[in-house]
């Protein structure tokens, strides 16, 4: 009951926005907030960081998977592309790269993680490290490449190698 | 007619001669039997200096292969002897971590404790009162009601907040011995100009990798402020692209920062912030941790292999 009146520990701020607690570090050294104490953190502080951080709820309620056949994660791959291209994450509106996976399980994110790695180096999607954490877009010039991506086909033979990896 | 002189015979003159041959005969023989047993025996003693020559000069060949490799060995064993020293160090702000989870459990029993016992007991009713019964309505009430009901609530939060957030705030104390600890760092430049910082610090590397199952304490603790100087320093020096990389190097969490397009000033900056924020850590001096950071050789942290490639990085 009292629990929302505590000040939240790295960790607990950590799962509150969904990110690993190095990074609520991170920005709370972008933010100037580091605490001069131990990291006890006021709840008003950990949104506030979320904010600064552009820090989204989960993308992937209600989402459903392609249908057909297919590895699994291949198909959570071609998902994730259609959203960050429905959400209109191109160059003029990066998001952040935790994201497109906040949520999931860790072995998805993982996957995720690894696939879209592989497709900045085959230089369809952009990741950028900035100050408050790595952000993703997909390139202007690969639209219609990750497009058909994300319809299933046209796949790299890069990106199955990712997702057998 | 006198005595007959004695006169030596033909036949003694003969024999004696004889026995002279076979006088020399026997020297002769005996004497090349004492020669053939010397040569046997200079044989012999040349078949054992050929040995002896033999296994020094095996010898030497082996003496001259270690002084070539006691470089490379000195570089494995400093290795195995820093991160000897460092798992160790692991192990004991492991311990010190329980002790302090342990005080922080006792923190919270009495506190809670207390909320039963003061005068803060009336408004924690009244606050779990408003969360149970009243919050779930409020949008039943009118305007005027709800507003005069959301002030007085927040009100009562804000004082509980200010007896908990005092509370949870101060540093857990630990009554015990000092514990020294390292935090290891190095710059890999292999051509000169540096490419990555390794920081390599005495905790579990489950303090990253199994976050989500964990809770906060000194590892975490001390982990953070590493992570802290690296972003302070990135941002001092403007180095935008600064990306702390966490992983395992010998189950001890190791952080890497590719140094690619940073700032000359970089390395320096991260050396400051570490000292000057593990230098005033309240958390770490509560549980007795003193920790300084210590750069070493790179070759320590990532030896390199027969073949020239480095340990595998952290990732």
């Amino acid at each position: 009951m009292l629990d929302e009146l505590q000040p939240l520990s790295l960790t607990a701020a950590a799962r509150r926005l969904g990110i690993d607690p190095f990074e609520v570090v991170r920005l709370l050294v972008v933010a100037d907030a580091v605490p001069k104490g131990p990291f006890a953190l006021a709840p008003e502080l950990v949104q506030r960081l979320g904010e600064l951080g552009r820090i989204e709820p989960p993308w992937w309620e209600g989402v459903a998977l392609p249908n057909g056949e297919g590895h699994p994660g291949l198909k959570r791959i071609r998902a994730a592309l259609g959203l960050l291209l429905s959400r209109g994450h191109t160059a003029e509106r990066p998001t952040r790269l935790d994201n497109v996976w906040r949520g999931l399980e860790h072995t998805e994110q993982e996957l995720l993680s690894r696939a879209l790695h592989t497709l900045a180096e085959a230089s369809l999607l952009s990741i950028e490290v900035t100050p408050i954490g790595q952000l993703v877009c997909v390139r202007d010039e690969a639209r219609e490449r990750v497009q058909a991506i994300a319809e299933g086909s046209d796949i790299p033979d890069s990106l199955t190698a990712a997702v057998e990896g | 007619m006198g005595a007959a002189t004695s006169v030596r015979t033909v036949s003694d003159a003969l024999a004696e001669v004889e026995r002279w041959r076979a006088d020399q005969e026997a020297r002769q023989a005996a004497e090349l039997v004492e020669v053939e047993q010397e040569i046997k025996n200079l044989e012999s003693a040349i078949s054992n200096l050929k040995q002896q020559l033999k296994a020094l000069t095996k010898f030497r060949t082996e003496l001259q292969g270690k002084a070539s490799s006691l470089p490379s060995r000195r570089l494995e064993r400093g290795h195995a002897a820093l991160f000897g020293a460092l798992q160790d160090q692991a192990s004991q702000l492991g311990r010190r971590e329980a002790m302090v989870a342990g005080i922080a459990r006792q923190r919270e029993e009495a506190f809670e404790k207390e909320l039963k016992g003061t005068s803060l007991a009336a408004m924690v009713e009244e606050f779990r009162q408003f969360k149970v019964a009243v919050e779930p309505n409020l949008q039943s009430l009118p305007e005027s009601y709800r507003s005069v009901v959301s002030e007085h609530h927040l009100r009562i939060s804000q004082r509980l907040r200010e007896h908990v957030e005092k509370i949870a705030s101060a540093p857990l104390e630990v009554e015990a011995d000092v514990l020294s600890i390292e935090v290891v760092y190095c710059v890999d430049a292999p051509e000169g100009v540096p490419e990555l910082l390794v920081v390599v610090i005495p905790v579990t590397d489950r303090v990253h990798s199994g976050w989500y199952e964990r809770i906060d304490g000194l590892q975490t603790w001390l982990s953070a402020r590493v992570v802290q100087a690296i972003y302070q320093a990135a941002r001092a020096t403007g180095f935008t692209q600064a990306q702390a990389m966490c992983g395992g190097h010998m189950e001890l969490l190791a952080i890497e920062v590719d140094l690619l397009g940073a700032p000359a000033e970089f390395v320096g900056a991260f050396e400051e912030q570490l000292g000057a924020i593990l230098g005033a850590s309240p958390e770490l001096f509560a549980g007795q941790v003193f920790a300084t950071g210590r750069r070493v050789d790179v070759d320590y942290v990532l030896p390199p292999e027969e073949d020239g490639a480095e340990v595998p990085h952290a990732g």
